[in-house]
């Protein structure tokens, strides 16, 4: 476990380098939260829409735009330099599974990046007039059930990230990639609208995909959207996605890799 | 004309790679494709914003992904300001005998980008024809000075990226996020946001110059003034100028620090 | 001759965040960055005369980028002045340049992935050469480097030293009064290494260019220059010719004797011994004394019973180390 940590450690360093990139960062995250609640508060009109009021829209927002980076969906970079410059067929030497690797330094990168960058934008949204700021969760269990599918949410968030290293090397395009999966996982996972406003139906079909257990499910168990009981069912589908969706990428990476190998990179 | 060699070289350059050009491609217009989706998704629920209903948010769409596209394709070399100052190329371009804004306009080209051009103006088109606009010479004026104005405010903020990131070497993210940001929030009426949000984006940087005011004097807009609608994208276009003067100050400042 | 550089009282100063040590240094950094202020170069004035050969050497980090980076107009110095070809470079920047080539060893000024011969079309553009000019400069540059068949291929199908060729023709296009050139010959091969060689003195003496040049590489040095600026710290320690040089280490000798048995004790006045095995000694004089094989042969076989010696003058290499340590400029 140990060089797993160590592993999570540089991650952390290295993004704590960049200084500029963190306070920026934080600014236009917080503006466009604003922004956003003006835009949904002009389309719901009326305070609530099937149970969804505009102060639990607020703090969904807000509770989006701290933990950006933890949920969105971006390219494991040291991946994708590897597979492209070729340098991945040096990986086999090392006594690590490469799957682990790149999990645990996108999984550092981003709980850094995270941890830089969540507290500021909650205390400002915190001190913001009701419907425009970020409430108290609604109850200690439901505070703790939303921390618990948070980090569920943040690994899910990796392994499904870890599908656009797959098409990497199917592709050898680490961009075209990494846009199309968060792109797909922006729409269905409700970081391009929140999915509460979304039509009922489709609310509905999104609850057989993985998306949605990435951010949308921590954050209506923090405003009390989902009930406690629901909540425990969810997390318990989200872990069963964290499960296949890891699977799965064990196993495609490992057979793109076999192939590489193969083919002399 | 040097313009047209360095277009040349971009085009020889991008066909080495047509595989890799043809997937960005694909990308980028699924990803057009995801977030018209989104706004319709948000309609189908409520109707309308404001005055405005799904066609003409979906007008303003189309306009901000046309000149926001082409924009991109032809000036891609100071939204990558970054790369190019720690690639060593900013300092190759120093050495040449040509205006360095020239150069840099044609150090990147990027023709993957033609894709969403192209989607960019068909959205806009399904909308004009949707919406049912009764067409004037003024209006049709007003359209073009719209992507103009658009193509020169979207330049404005690259230009400025491209003279902060001399200060911090840093490709930030504050950029990209104003301009994408600014895509995706600009789709609805100006007026719903707060009154101050609203100034901002109007007079500071003037986004409302090429979106809701003169699409609001195209559509006849009731709630605005038409004549002021109508010039407006001849004064946002003027943004670009303190855009220039900030980014030839800042290379200044690059002479003398050598980052 | 005609003075064609003149670099006078040149002062540059950067402002570099400084790291500070420790446990949480990491979080200390992110939070309170301090700044210290480096004197990258220190009052350097120098004058080159035209159709000079210039080698401009010095330890890593000494300033010798930094001062090819003011000549060619990408910095302004903090102080100081610098006429070039009667141009102050960072100012009238697109004029003076079209009088200048720069060679940049580790970096590329052609494109990657287009035939050569398109670059060189569009810095045909780029520098607006006449047609004929061009045309007739292009032959003799494909002619003396041997490129003529490089031309149709993209850079990147190119061995590191058809790039260097490619590099230094694309350089000379235009043919500049005056081409810096930063290390190029870095990892050549011999063949190529020569080869460069022979053309940059072939420019040099057909269209008296002058000639800049940065290198760690001694053999260019002593091939090329007639004259070399030492620089070290941010200051000029040594302006001159090359020989003067040599010849102030020229007495200083290397001796390695064969002894008639196996190395022990061992000492000799005026020598010092540098290292020893089995029974060969090497011994080189100290600075204060002069070299006499005569002398030598009879103070050493006076206490110890010799067979055999060599003597060997110190190698460029040598010398440049010699001088680097008595500047103090070796990092330690």
């Amino acid at each position: 476990m140990s060089k797993y940590y160590g592993i999570f450690k540089m991650q952390f360093k290295g993004e704590l380098q960049y200084r500029a990139k963190a306070l920026s960062g934080i600014a236009t995250q917080f503006f466009w939260g604003l922004m956003y609640i003006y835009l949904y508060t002009a389309f719901m009109s009326s305070s609530s829409v099937d149970g969804f009021t505009l102060s639990q829209m607020a703090s969904y927002i807000w509770l989006g735009q701290s933990f950006f980076a933890l949920r969105y969906m971006g390219m494991p970079k040291h991946a994708s330099d590897e597979i492209v410059n070729g340098n991945v067929c040096y990986k086999f030497i090392r006594p690590i599974n490469i799957y682990n690797q790149w999990y645990f330094e996108y999984l550092g990168e981003k709980l850094a990046a995270t941890l830089l960058r969540f507290f500021p934008i909650i205390v400002i949204s915190v001190l913001l007039p009701t419907n425009y700021g970020l409430s108290m969760a609604v109850s200690g269990s439901a505070f703790i059930l939303f921390l618990i599918s948070l980090f569920i949410g943040g690994m899910l968030c990796v392994s499904i990230s870890m599908f656009s290293v797959y098409l990497t090397f199917v592709t050898q395009s680490p961009k075209g990639s990494a846009a199309v999966i968060s792109t797909i996982a922006g729409l269905l996972g409700g970081s391009l609208i929140p999915i509460p406003l979304m039509p009922s139906s489709i609310q509905y079909a999104l609850n057989f995909l993985p998306f949605r257990y990435i951010s949308d499910l921590p954050f209506r168990i923090y405003i009390g959207n989902i009930g406690i009981n629901d909540a425990l069912i969810q997390i318990g589908i989200s872990i069963l996605w964290l499960a296949i969706t890891i699977l799965l990428g064990q196993l495609l990476i490992r057979k793109s890799l076999k192939k590489t190998v193969i083919q002399g990179g | 004309m040097l313009y047209n060699k360095y277009f040349k070289m971009h085009m020889k350059s991008s066909f080495e790679y047509r595989f890799n050009m043809f997937l960005i491609s694909f990308s980028q217009v699924f990803i057009c494709i995801a977030e018209i989706l989104a706004v319709w998704l948000l309609f189908q629920r409520f109707e309308t914003v404001g005055s405005w209903g799904f066609y003409e948010s979906l007008l303003m769409l189309g306009i901000i992904y046309t000149v926001y596209s082409i924009t991109e394709c032809f000036a891609r070399g100071y939204d990558e300001f970054a790369k190019l100052i720690k690639s060593g190329e900013f300092d190759r371009l120093l050495i040449r005998p040509v205006n360095i804004h020239y150069q840099i306009f044609g150090s990147r080209i990027e023709m993957s980008k033609a894709s969403r051009i192209i989607l960019g103006i068909v959205v806009s088109i399904i909308a004009l024809v949707q919406i049912g606009v009764d067409w004037t010479v003024w209006k049709v004026l007003v359209l073009i000075s719209t992507y103009l104005c658009g193509c020169l405010v979207i330049l404005g903020l690259f230009i400025i990226g491209a003279g902060i990131s001399i200060y911090t070497i840093e490709n930030l993210e504050f950029v990209n996020i104003i301009t994408n940001g600014c895509k995706e929030l600009s789709y609805y009426p100006i007026n719903i946001y707060n009154k101050w949000l609203a100034r901002f984006f109007t007079f500071i940087i003037p986004l409302a110059c090429f979106n809701y005011l003169p699409v609001s004097f195209i559509v006849g807009n009731p709630a605005t003034i038409p004549w002021l609608c109508a010039i407006s994208p001849l004064l946002g276009g003027l943004f670009i100028i303190p855009c220039l003067i900030f980014f030839n100050l800042s290379i200044k400042r690059y002479q003398s620090t050598g980052t | 001759m005609t003075k064609i550089i003149e670099f006078s009282d040149i002062c540059k100063q950067f402002k570099v965040p400084e790291k500070q040590k420790g446990k949480w240094s990491f979080l200390k950094n992110f939070f309170n960055r301090k700044c210290k202020i480096i004197k990258a170069l220190n009052n350097v004035s120098f004058d080159i005369e035209e159709g000079d050969i210039v080698g401009y050497i010095g330890p890593n980090g000494a300033g010798k980028s930094t001062t090819i980076k003011i000549m060619s107009g990408i910095l302004t110095p903090t102080s100081g002045t610098c006429a070039i070809n009667g141009y102050t470079p960072w100012k009238n920047r697109k004029e003076y340049v079209k009088n200048i080539g720069v060679v940049f060893g580790q970096r590329s000024q052609l494109w990657w992935d287009v035939p050569i011969i398109d670059s060189f079309e569009l810095l045909k553009d780029i520098y607006k050469i006449p047609n004929q000019e061009y045309e007739n400069t292009l032959t003799l540059l494909k002619e003396k480097l041997h490129i003529e068949d490089l031309l149709n291929r993209p850079l990147r199908q190119l061995s590191l030293g058809q790039k260097m060729k490619c590099e230094l023709a694309g350089s000379l296009l235009h043919r500049p009064k005056i081409l810096f050139l930063d290390e190029p010959t870095i990892g050549l091969d011999a063949i190529t290494k020569l080869a460069v060689r022979d053309f940059i003195k072939y420019i040099n003496k057909e269209w008296n260019t002058t000639i800049i040049l940065t290198t760690h590489d001694m053999s260019d040095i002593e091939a090329l220059t007639n004259k070399i600026i030492l620089i070290g710290k941010g200051q000029i320690l040594y302006n001159g010719s090359f020989e003067t040089i040599k010849e102030k280490y020229s007495h200083q000798k290397i001796i390695t004797v064969e002894l008639a048995h196996e190395y022990d004790e061992m000492s000799l006045d005026g020598y010092e011994i540098i290292s020893h095995e089995k029974n060969y000694v090497t011994l080189k004089n100290l600075s204060d004394t002069t070299f006499h094989a005569k002398d030598f042969i009879n103070d050493i076989s006076k206490k110890y019973e010799i067979v055999d010696f060599s003597v060997d003058s110190l190698s460029v290499d040598e010398i440049l180390a010699r001088l680097y340590s008595e500047y103090e400029l070796q990092e330690k």
